[in-house]
């Protein structure tokens, strides 16, 4: 999918943080942050928003198990980001307001040219109907999914999930850590399964957004 | 021909007439009435075309009406309910039927056949199949009860043996507390002569009687060598009372395991009066729960620490952070003393975070669920400056950590694995308190 960006941004009118409903990942966005609206070039439709300026993302990626809380707190901020899809819950119209068009945008065109994204925005995923929104940072590499009830964050370091109140799965350089509905903890460092999961996940990193819900759930279903 | 004659003819001819007449006459009446029938006929056709006709008029009219009346959108039309697999008619019977027909009776004779046969075959595969059942079931009755007279003989036998011995123990014992009593009379008696010798020494010294002196002297001697043997005799049944009693009450654990079996499941109940703080297994289950929690987070990271070694070198164990070498056990278990500083300073530091009853309380509580500050404030009783103290200094030792959103405390794997080492020394020193009672008591 080649992406486009067009010169009709928009302006964060006051700094605010917002929550998502599954009370596990908030964000906090600053004043005259701009975004620029991502179009698909194919097929001439917005499908997102390239945000520029700092975005602060805190994650609650830890339950309680059995032995304890499992996971971690992730704390990240990001300078430029990638932001699906168009109708994002955290803006509303009384927190931006339409701006002159820019300058100079080719420094935005080359930023969005060395994002790698995989879409069918047909499919594409709505918060209100499938519960999905997708951030993805280029500098350092990551995507984040948050949906009503499930987070995911898919770095070069870690790839971290969490379900609801007890599921998670975790994985780290060499080790695979899940935690099951019953708070059982199951960890492998068992180089084969490591590998096999990493090999899973990047299988998925390749696959159109509206799968890789999916994709997540048939993860789950089987731990 | 005369007139007679002629008259006879006429009056022939005249009859011969008047039938005639008659008959066309009747034929003329029928001819009349068949025509009329006819004419009726054609008349009540014509009527019950015209009836036809009209009902059909009628009809048409009636369905251009409804059609007219009838809604222009289309009506919800129910869905037609799914046919029956089987119509009522299915099971009438008809009893039309001919009963003492002989085709009939040969169809029953043939069914009747049939059933016996059918019914021979049945009884016999149900025979077959009651035997095997019940081959099986008495083999299995068998091994059951077998195993239960096993077990219920080992318990038994085992049960009659150790009675045998607590028995024999008690015996020895009262017999060895008879030598006792009798060894400390002996002392006694020896006592009381070596002081009465002692009196007459002195009134001997008194007197200056010098005879009387050397006898007294010796007695005195003889006396005491006594007393001393008495007295070693003495500590020599002690020693073999206390040995007597040692083996009582490992009699009595025995019996306690028995017990213990047998409420298991492997055999009678024999109710035995001792005492066994853990007779349903709970704090067995519940230390090796601990002791597999603990060794296997041990056993990880010891493997993740572990060098692989070269050939030549002796291979060295690193406890804790590889880089920070605090702790270093050799492999033939020598500990390098001097290098333990570290380890000192973070364990003491760790094992004062839990020196105190309400960081414990706070633990125990979020070993169960995460929890709101104001639940765990409710539930410890602690408030404001207490708890944030309380709480601070858990989560910097890392036992427990703070959700960054909804801000509920979660304990660690660290914090359980604490709580359960406290929780199991703890027990142990109830355990070895509980022990050296039983040892008191016999």
């Amino acid at each position: 999918m080649r992406l486009n960006i067009k010169n009709r941004p928009l302006k964060i009118t006051h700094s605010f943080e917002y929550t998502f409903n599954n009370k596990q990942v908030k964000i906090s966005l600053s004043k005259n942050t701009i975004l620029l609206p991502v179009f698909d070039e194919n097929k001439n439709r917005q499908i997102g928003f390239l945000l520029e300026g700092p975005i602060g993302i805190i994650a609650d990626l830890l339950v309680h198990s059995q032995e304890g809380a499992v996971g971690e707190i992730v704390e990240e901020t990001y300078s430029n980001v990638l932001l699906f899809p168009v109708k994002l819950p955290f803006l509303s119209p009384d927190q931006v307001k339409e701006i002159q068009p820019l300058e100079d945008i080719s420094p935005h065109e080359e930023i969005i040219k060395k994002y790698r994204v995989q879409l069918v925005h047909e499919e594409y995923i709505s918060y209100e109907e499938r519960e999905g929104i997708m951030i993805q940072t280029y500098n350092p590499s990551s995507l984040w999914f948050i949906s009503q009830e499930s987070t995911f964050l898919i770095d070069t370091e870690e790839i971290i999930g969490r379900r609801g109140e007890k599921k998670l799965f975790w994985l780290v350089k060499d080790s695979f850590t899940t935690v099951s509905n019953r708070g059982l903890v199951k960890t492998t460092k068992d180089l084969f399964s490591v590998s096999k999961v990493q090999k899973t996940v990047h299988r998925i990193l390749d696959t159109p957004l509206a799968s890789i819900f999916s994709r997540f759930s048939e993860i789950f279903a089987s731990i | 021909m005369s007139k007679d004659e002629e008259m006879k003819e006429l009056r022939d001819e005249i009859e011969e007439l008047k039938s005639l007449i008659n008959n066309l006459s009747k034929s003329q009446a029928e001819a009349y009435k068949d025509f009329d029938a006819s004419a009726q006929g054609e008349e009540e056709k014509e009527r019950k075309l015209n009836d036809k006709i009209q009902r059909d008029l009628d009809r048409a009219n009636r369905r251009r009406e409804k059609e007219e009346q009838r809604p222009k959108h289309r009506p919800i039309v129910k869905p037609r309910p799914a046919k029956p697999l089987f119509s009522e008619d299915d099971f009438k019977f008809n009893f039309d039927f001919d009963w003492d027909s002989d085709e009939f009776k040969d169809k029953m004779k043939t069914i009747m056949k049939k059933v016996e046969k059918a019914s021979e075959e049945g009884i016999k595969t149900a025979k077959k199949v009651s035997e095997k059942i019940s081959k099986d079931l008495h083999k299995f009755l068998e091994k059951e009860t077998e195993k239960i007279t096993r077990a219920v003989e080992l318990s038994d036998e085992d049960y009659a043996e150790m009675k045998h011995d607590v028995g024999e123990a008690r015996i020895s014992i009262d017999e060895a507390q008879r030598e006792v009593d009798e060894a400390r009379r002996g002392v006694d008696e020896a006592r009381r002569g070596v002081s009465s010798i002692q009196r007459r020494l002195e009134h001997a010294y008194r007197d200056n009687d010098i005879e009387k002196q050397v006898e007294t002297e010796r007695e005195l001697n003889e006396a005491e060598k006594e007393l001393m043997d008495s007295m070693s005799h003495l500590s020599r049944t002690r020693s073999e009372v206390a040995q007597t009693k040692r083996e009582l009450a490992r009699l009595q654990r025995r019996a306690g395991k028995i017990r213990a079996a047998q409420r298991k499941g492997h055999g009678p109940r024999v109710i035995i009066e001792s005492k066994d703080y853990d007779s349903d297994g709970t704090i067995t289950e519940y230390v090796a729960k601990v002791v597999n929690s603990i060794g296997k987070n041990l056993e990880s990271s010891l493997r993740s620490a572990v060098g692989e070694g070269k050939k030549g070198v002796r291979r060295v164990l690193s406890i804790g952070d590889k880089a920070d070498d605090t702790v270093l056990i050799h492999s033939n278990g020598r500990v390098d003393i001097d290098a333990l500083e570290k380890f000192y300073e973070n364990a003491a530091e760790l094992l004062s975070a839990l020196g105190d009853k309400n960081r414990l309380k706070l633990l125990k509580i979020l070993e169960d669920s995460p929890q709101y500050q104001k639940e765990l404030s409710e539930d410890t009783g602690l408030r404001g400056g207490t708890f944030k103290h309380h709480t601070d200094i858990l989560q910097d030792e890392g036992f427990i950590t703070r959700e960054a959103i909804r801000g509920r405390y979660l304990i660690t794997q660290l914090g359980i694995e604490a709580l359960k080492l406290a929780e199991m020394i703890y027990l142990r020193e109830k355990q070895l308190e509980e022990e050296i009672d039983i040892d008191i008591e016999d």
